[in-house]
Formats: C-alpha cells, sequence, structure tokens
C-alpha cells in the first residue's frame, strides 16, 4: 500500500496572505507574543519564528501580524479538504496541517507519480498554498517524510532508507524523549531501529515503540475517512469593523461566489440561507434568507441580502460574517426557452413575495381568510400565507372594510337601506355581543355598517367602499 | 433645402400628431359601468397606466368602481395587491365579490419611503394585475415612477390620494376625483386623461342589495 502525505508547511500563512491581498503575513502566539510562522516574503524579509513583534515589524514594516487560533486552523484545513476531495479520494485530515491519501488507487488515474503531485501543486498554488507531498508505505510514514522534508517514491526500500536516515527531531515525540534518545547518542530512526525493541520500551515507555510499530506497519492505524459536508458554512472575518451595510456588500459577494462555487460544483441549489452578523460584543444577528425557488447563483442570494440588511438598522459594529446553508437539493434539469425566460408568472409572484418580505418585514403580507364566527371582529382572520381559498359567500351583505375599533355615530343616517340584522354570540369565550346591524348611507354620502349594541347606543362598524 | 426642412420635422420624433394617437381599447379593460367606457379615452380602465384618484373618503363606492378589474385579475390569475389602505379589508365582504381571494394580498409599509418602493416593485411585476396603493399624498416625482413602472409591467395602477393636493403636472395618464352623490351614486370627475377629453359624470352604483328593495323599514 501506498500513502501520500500533503504537509502545508505555512497553512495559516498562506491562508492570511490570501485575504490580505498578498501583502507580507506572520503569524504570532503566546505572551509576549512571537512570530510562529511567516510567509515566504516576510521570510525573505528576515522575520523568523520566536522574534518578537518589534523585531519582525522593524525588519519588514509592511508585516501582517495575526494571532494563532486553533479555530481557524481547523477550519483552514477542512477548507482544503473540501477543495482537495475533487482530486483525492480516500481522505483524512490530520491536524495540524496535513492531509492523507492513498496514492495507489490514485494511481491508475495518473501516468506516474509525478504527474499526480504536479496536479496537487499546481491546484494549491492556485489557492496560494504551498504545499510538501511524501509517500510511504504507512500513513506515518509518509507523514514524517512529507513534514521532515518531501520525499516521493514507489519504491519501498527506497521508502525505508530514507525513513531510517530521519532524525529523531522529525517525530512529533514529546522534546523531553528526543533529548534523551541524542544524549543516548540515537540520532536518527535508523539508530532506534537497530536496538532491542523491549529495552526501548522499558527505558521510555510502550507509547514510543507503539508509534514505531505503526510508522513501520507492523501496527494499525486506523484513520477517519473525510467525507466533505453535506453543508455550506463559511466565516468572513472583516479588515475593519462597519456598521455601514454599504461596506458590507463585497465581503457578502465574496462569501456568495464561494457558495455558489460549492452549489456548482455539487450540482446542488438551495433555498434557504442564513447569513450571521457578528458582533464584537453583543450577540450575533442571524438573518434568514429564503428565495422563491431553489438558486444557486450569487447575485440573486447578493440582491435579497442587501435588503435584508438596508431593512434592519445596524445598532452595532460588525467584525464578521458567515453564511450557512444546511438544505441543499440538488439541481434539478432547468427548463429555459430561447431568451433565457423560464420564470412563469407563479415564480415571479413568490419572487416578488420575498422581496417584499426581505424589505418591509415578514409580518407585512397578508391574505385575507375568514373564520365560521358571528362576532365580525372575530370572523377577520388574516394570515400570512396562502392556503385554500374560502368559498364565496352567499350570506348577508358585508362591507369590504372593517372599522376597528368601531367609532360612535355622531349623527343621524340620510337614509336607511338595510336592517336590522341580529349578531348574537361568543357567550362561549366571555366576549358576549348582541348586535343589531343596519346598513345606511350618512349625511357626508358614504354608506356605513352601523350596530346598535343592547345598551342602545350606536356605532359605525364598516363602510361599503 | 427649404422644401426639405418641412419633411425633416415631419420625421422628427420628437413631433407629436393629434391625427396619430394611439387607437382606443387596443389595451383597456371595461369598467363595468358603459356611460363610464364611453367617457374614457381608452374605452375601459388604461392597461399599463397609473390612474390618480382623488377621494378623500372612504366608504363611498370606491372599491365597487374597480370591482370589474378585480373580478377580470382574479379570473386570469393575476393578483389584485392593495398597499396600506385606510381601514382593514373585510374577508367576508370581499368573498361576495366574484374573485378568489388566493389572488388578494394586503401589504402594510412602514414609511411613505417604503409604500413608494413596494408599489413600484408590485408595478414592474408581471404576474400582479392591480395594484391600489393609498396615501395622503403623493409627490409628481413619485407618479413619475410608478407611471413608469406600471408601463414596464403592464400593470395596472390606482393610486388613491385621500387628502394631498391636487398637483397641476401629474404624469398619471387618467386622473379622477371621486366625491358621493346622494343615494348610493358616485360622481366621477375626470379631470385629465390622455388622449381624451376631461368630463364629469354621476354614476348610479348598483345597488348594495340586488335582491331586497331598499327600504327604511325599522327606521
Amino acid at each position: 500500500m501506498l500513502w501520500l502525505y500533503i504537509h502545508f508547511p505555512l497553512m495559516l500563512a498562506d491562508h492570511y496572505r490570501s485575504r490580505t491581498a498578498g501583502t507580507p503575513v506572520a503569524l504570532t502566539r503566546g505572551t509576549p507574543p512571537v512570530v510562529i510562522q511567516a510567509s515566504g516574503d516576510a521570510h525573505n524579509a528576515g522575520v523568523q519564528p520566536g522574534q518578537s513583534l518589534a523585531t519582525a515589524q522593524g525588519l519588514c514594516p509592511e508585516l501582517n501580524l495575526f494571532p494563532f487560533r486553533e479555530r481557524t486552523q481547523t477550519r483552514v484545513l477542512e477548507q482544503l479538504a473540501t477543495a482537495m476531495y475533487r482530486f483525492l479520494s480516500p481522505l483524512t485530515l490530520w491536524e495540524p496541517d496535513g492531509l492523507l491519501t492513498r496514492a495507489d488507487q490514485l494511481g491508475q488515474l495518473y501516468d506516474s507519480l509525478e504527474a499526480l503531485t504536479g496536479c496537487i501543486n499546481r491546484e494549491l498554488r492556485g489557492m496560494g498554498f504551498h504545499c510538501r507531498p511524501a509517500t510511504g508505505t504507512t500513513p506515518r510514514m509518509a507523514r514524517l517524510l512529507a513534514r521532515h522534508s518531501g520525499f516521493c517514491s514507489e519504491d519501498g526500500p527506497a521508502l525505508m532508507k530514507a525513513t531510517r536516515a530521519l532524525p529523531v527531531t522529525a517525530t512529533d515525540w514529546p522534546t523531553s524523549v528526543k533529548q534523551r534518545l541524542n544524549q543516548m547518542g540515537l540520532h536518527t530512526l535508523g539508530d532506534l531501529l537497530n536496538c532491542c525493541s523491549n529495552e526501548l520500551a522499558s527505558r521510555l515507555g510502550p507509547e514510543l515503540q507503539e508509534d514505531l510499530q505503526r510508522i513501520l506497519g507492523k501496527r494499525a492505524d486506523p484513520l477517519d475517512e473525510f467525507h466533505p459536508p453535506d453543508r455550506f458554512h463559511q466565516y468572513a472575518e472583516l479588515p475593519q469593523e462597519t456598521r455601514n451595510a454599504d461596506r458590507l456588500r463585497f465581503p457578502l459577494e465574496h462569501l456568495f461566489r464561494a457558495l455558489e462555487h460549492f452549489l456548482r460544483e455539487h450540482q446542488y441549489a438551495c433555498g434557504r440561507i442564513r447569513v450571521t452578523l457578528h458582533h464584537p460584543d453583543r450577540p450575533a444577528t442571524p438573518l434568514e434568507l429564503r428565495t422563491a425557488r431553489q438558486e444557486y447563483q450569487a447575485e440573486a442570494f447578493l440582491e435579497l441580502a442587501l435588503l435584508h440588511l438596508n431593512a434592519i438598522k445596524l445598532e452595532d459594529d460588525v467584525e464578521a460574517l458567515s453564511i450557512d446553508v444546511s438544505h441543499l437539493v440538488s439541481r434539478d434539469h432547468e427548463v429555459t426557452d430561447l431568451f433565457g425566460n423560464n420564470r412563469t408568472r407563479g415564480e415571479a409572484l413568490a419572487a416578488l413575495l420575498h422581496r417584499l418580505r426581505a424589505r418591509l418585514g415578514a409580518d407585512s403580507i397578508h391574505q385575507p381568510g375568514s373564520r365560521a364566527d358571528p362576532r365580525p371582529e372575530k370572523a377577520l382572520r388574516w394570515h400570512q400565507s396562502a392556503s385554500s381559498p374560502d368559498p364565496s359567500g352567499t350570506g348577508p351583505i358585508r362591507p369590504v372594510w372593517l372599522q376597528q375599533p368601531p367609532i360612535p355615530l355622531r349623527e343621524p343616517p340620510h337614509r336607511w337601506l338595510n336592517g336590522p340584522e341580529r349578531i348574537q354570540g361568543g357567550w362561549w369565550d366571555g366576549d358576549y355581543v348582541r348586535r343589531d346591524y343596519y346598513i345606511a348611507v350618512l349625511a357626508s354620502g358614504r354608506c356605513a355598517w352601523l350596530y346598535r349594541n343592547h345598551q342602545r347606543q350606536w356605532f359605525i362598524h364598516g363602510w361599503f367602499g | 433645402m427649404t422644401i426639405h426642412t418641412a419633411n425633416r420635422l415631419e420625421n422628427d420624433p420628437r413631433i407629436w400628431r393629434a391625427s396619430q394617437h394611439k387607437t382606443p381599447n387596443a389595451e383597456a379593460v371595461a369598467t363595468g359601468f358603459p356611460e363610464l367606457d364611453h367617457l374614457l379615452a381608452t374605452s375601459g380602465w388604461p392597461r399599463g397606466a397609473l390612474i390618480e384618484c382623488h377621494c378623500p373618503d372612504s366608504g363611498i363606492g370606491e372599491i365597487r368602481l374597480f370591482r370589474r378589474v378585480m373580478e377580470l385579475c382574479s379570473g386570469q390569475g393575476q393578483t389584485v395587491f392593495w398597499v396600506d389602505p385606510p381601514h382593514t379589508p373585510y374577508a367576508p365582504g370581499l368573498s361576495q365579490f366574484e374573485m378568489a381571494l388566493e389572488h388578494f394580498f394586503l401589504i402594510r409599509t412602514n414609511d411613505d419611503e417604503d409604500r413608494i418602493w413596494t408599489l413600484e416593485q408590485l408595478l414592474k411585476c408581471p404576474a400582479a394585475g392591480l395594484v391600489m396603493g393609498w396615501s395622503p399624498s403623493f409627490t409628481p416625482a413619485h407618479l413619475r415612477r410608478l407611471q413608469l413602472a406600471a408601463e414596464g409591467g403592464d400593470t395596472m395602477g390606482v393610486v388613491v390620494i385621500t387628502s394631498g393636493p391636487v398637483h397641476s403636472a401629474s404624469p398619471a395618464p387618467v386622473r379622477l376625483a371621486l366625491t358621493p352623490a346622494l343615494t348610493q351614486g358616485l360622481r366621477i370627475d375626470i379631470q385629465r386623461q390622455r388622449g381624451g377629453q376631461a368630463g364629469r359624470l354621476s354614476l348610479a352604483l348598483p345597488p348594495l342589495l340586488p335582491d331586497h328593495g331598499s327600504g327604511s323599514e325599522g327606521h
């Protein structure tokens, strides 16, 4: 079995460098903070791991410093794995900065190992990442070789030879163990393997022995296979905190482009997106975008998101944005006529209603419905989405406008048209009414729906528009 | 050269000829009132146009005036939108019209800016048949935006102005003033219309109670 391990020596520096439009970048960690990783151009300017921030910035004035975050590291590795899943399968994530795959299975698709590694190199370089691949007959052997210097070969004995030549310091063992080995005069893995294994285990602990056996393939090494998530999540920190919706446009567009790329690649579409605005010291603001039909194009999402953003007033600065999509559907075969006009009237209406909801709020659009209740104010019911049509009324005539709340009648009507109609009910919920309804034309010429309650007071309860 | 000047003038697209105006009823919806159709230059409510309607009071028959259009829209599967009406539309009353209520939408907006934006979006959308919007007043610039949107979407827009002044520079192709006439009538004052003359008409609206004779029994 031949394994291929891809090591990302400057993973986080490369990640931040692509975000800052190619200026020198260094990662810092600890108190007081020191440089732990520097991008290639920063390195050329003399920035080295272990330097203080003042030294690093003195050497390279345009240096951008980012604090190390473990969360970002995991996220970047997952993004890399998702991107490489197109070429490499099965794929395993190896924290903190490596990907592992089976080279012998991929060998059937490529002419040679060089063609495979060349392809991987090109793809990662396009994304702005440096990588160092290496092969091995076991996963751990490939990893050690990749992290040390990189060595690609299909020849088992040659790989074994390279592994034996690796210094002990190339391993992940604790520093104290490495120091003891050096003091014992065991400098390479080859020296170690020549020793008696029982002796080693008793002196340095069984873990070291187990790890050696895994490197040599004498002990099983279970691996978790990586599958790209069936949901999309991406997080983008803003270069500057802002509460201006216009300034969020470009970061949002960047995120939606990434989403479009993801959806295209997987032949997915989605109709619901969750956009989250992260604030420095307040709970995040969630926005829920719904499109009229399953969409995958960034423009459609962007338009809706901007409408939402303009409708809400941002009260706090936004420091980061993230988008989540969990409901993905496979894209149907789309029917488009000659003019690219594939929207029916129903779709146009649904799209229109979603646009209105985005700007005016979810409770701005209503449809009439009625309930079987004799009391007019209770018979009225507005619901927010379409449902089954009500049967056309054939009962007594009702006005188009309801006056809510009813207003007292101030003048005697000019002319009576109809009445009385007794409406009585509500004893079941404690809101009892007994009214006599009349239709009359008022002196102003308006046609009103009047009632007299059981205290013989007159009210206007509607208008015949 | 002088001979050609006249020819050139004739070909100038900026010149409007009275003889060339759009033939009536090409794109119009019958109002349901033959007298009113007769008075309107398009022989009905024009499509793809804005109707400016000054109506200080509700409850004088302003909805019954557009009832036929709403019923036609609903019959053709088009949608009727009411934006910011002055009262709550009463579903049992609406369901007595011959229209399916699933084609009816009520939209409440927050302010003037939202209202204009909403009306513009609705008028632009071909799925909308009739868009009615209520507001105390509209500026000529707003009406111009809405008129362009209605032309673009080929929809019918009715803006009901409840109190504002009558701007002489209104871009709406049809401008009406509605006042009540006693005993269930409606006086329609066509103040101006494109390609036609102003006129005045007292319309007898259909009685509210077709079956029962209107009476004053009881009081």
